[in-house]
């Protein structure tokens, strides 16, 4: 047990005294320590208390037992020594418990990650044919003849036609092809605010209504999603009742391995 | 459970405490009682000097040796009567739970009337006031340490008393060897403390004389 005296002040001294009578320190500190004895009374008296104390107590004597504590064969057979669980099956059980929670923990984050991500999808495909038709009207407020501004190619399902006044609700074979290309022609200027929103609606109740615009998939994408999601449950299912069993486990084999 | 005798070979008189372990682990209930009547006297001291009670004692110190008995398959091998005074330790510390709001039932006196085995023999029979003096000492010092808090009480027992090192007091109370060092100072601090009310029984240069130290 060493220390490095030199450098220290008084009460760290102090607190080695006890440590010193009991002959616990390195023989180096215990010089050392004599050292600081020679010029310190108080520090010498005290000492000389701690050893003093320590010698009465050794004097006390072995007391005699009263009785014999000795075990019957009665007793002995109903406190049977307990089997010990090996050490190696608490560390394994410890060790599971961890990588259960680990992985729970993991999955759930990524899950709940991919959830967030999929709800801002279907936001922004809501919204986006809104966009779309917006920056199309505007040309159309400063007169005919301007060249529509390209729009975001649809990836699925393509928001029918709208109806309405002078819309062109049903298109063409070649729109459609079109639509389902890379360079689908948008709807017509003047019948964009209108169809913009009951395009909208009919894209989600009438999924296979032909493709007239562009659109981003909505219905498509969730297919893939849902199966991620149940494959997720299923991982956290399978490390959640994992860390159950492991956590109890460590707790029957921590007992049974507890030294006295 | 089964209970062969051991032969003549095999006495346990002469058998090691670590052999005696072995024998009772299979299931040698006279190796383990022998084991017993080896250490009892220093598990029931250590038990009466952590609960200044008699009483409470004898049944800390049975259910030592029961505890002992179960826990047998645990033990790591090392030194038994550590490990036995490490769980008389502990029951002594329930015990202590159980009695809290009960009073003693035996003075302190009585504990050591006609129930004190010398340590050592001596040469000469001491002259009476000397023997009487020591008495009263012994009572004073089991005073001091029953107002101890019970892990400073333990921990100076286990060196002072036992001869443990600080290392082994560590292990014996899961504890460490600093939180060993601190217990042993304050409480001889404290016991110092006590016993300086009494300076015609406890004076460090006269009790450092008569140990010849």
């Amino acid at each position: 047990m060493g220390f490095g005296f030199p450098t220290w002040g008084h009460r760290r001294w102090e607190q080695e005294i006890a440590a010193f009578a009991d002959g616990e320190l390195t023989l180096r500190d215990a010089a050392r320590f004599e050292e600081h004895l020679a010029v310190c009374a108080s520090c010498a008296s005290e000492v000389a208390g701690h050893r003093a104390v320590r010698a009465a107590l050794a004097g006390l004597p072995e007391l005699r037992v009263p009785r014999s504590f000795v075990l019957t064969p009665e007793m002995a057979a109903a406190h049977a020594p307990v089997r010990r669980a090996p050490v190696w099956a608490l560390r394994t059980a410890q060790a599971a418990t961890a990588v259960a929670l680990a992985g729970l923990v993991t999955v759930v984050g990524v899950d709940l990650a991919n959830v967030g991500g999929a709800s801002q999808q279907s936001a922004t495909t809501a919204a986006a044919p809104l966009e779309q038709v917006a920056p199309a009207s505007a040309p159309s407020a400063d007169g005919a003849g301007r060249e529509p501004q390209p729009t975001p190619q649809p990836k699925g399902i393509a928001i029918p036609p709208a109806g309405g006044v002078g819309a062109q609700s049903v298109p063409s074979p070649e729109a459609t092809t079109r639509s389902a290309g890379s360079n689908a022609a948008p709807l017509a200027p003047r019948d964009a605010a209108g169809a913009a929103t009951s395009a909208a609606s009919d894209a989600f109740s009438s999924p296979a209504g032909p493709p007239a615009t562009d659109a981003r998939p909505v219905t498509a994408a969730k297919a893939p999603d849902d199966d991620g999601r149940i494959g997720y449950r299923a991982v956290e299912a399978a490390l959640g009742g994992l860390f159950i069993v492991a956590g109890g486990a460590v707790i029957v084999l921590w007992r049974r391995t507890r030294r006295f | 459970m089964r209970s062969p005798t051991l032969t003549g070979v095999d006495s346990p008189a002469i058998l090691t405490d670590d052999r005696l372990v072995s024998l009772s682990r299979d299931g040698h209930l006279e190796a383990f009682n022998s084991l017993v009547e080896r250490h009892q006297a220093a598990v029931y001291t250590l038990c009466v000097r952590l609960l200044g009670d008699s009483h409470a004692a004898e049944d800390a110190a049975q259910e030592t040796f029961l505890a002992a008995y179960r826990a047998l398959a645990r033990f790591d091998g090392g030194n038994v009567r550590a490990w036995l005074l490490r769980i008389a330790a502990n029951q002594s510390k329930d015990e202590l739970r159980r009695r809290k709001r009960r009073a003693p039932t035996d003075p302190l006196s009585d504990i050591f009337d006609g129930e004190e085995v010398p340590r050592e023999i001596p040469a000469d029979d001491p002259p009476p006031e000397v023997e009487a003096e020591r008495h009263e000492l012994n009572g004073l010092l089991q005073e001091a340490l029953l107002e101890l808090p019970f892990d400073q009480r333990n921990a100076v027992v286990l060196c002072d008393y036992y001869g443990f090192r600080y290392e082994e007091v560590a292990s014996m109370t899961s504890s460490s060897v600093g939180t060993v060092k601190s217990r042993i100072h304050r409480g001889r601090e404290r016991m110092r403390s006590i016993l300086s009310r009494r300076p015609e029984l406890f004076a460090p240069g006269r009790r450092q004389e008569s140990q010849g130290e």
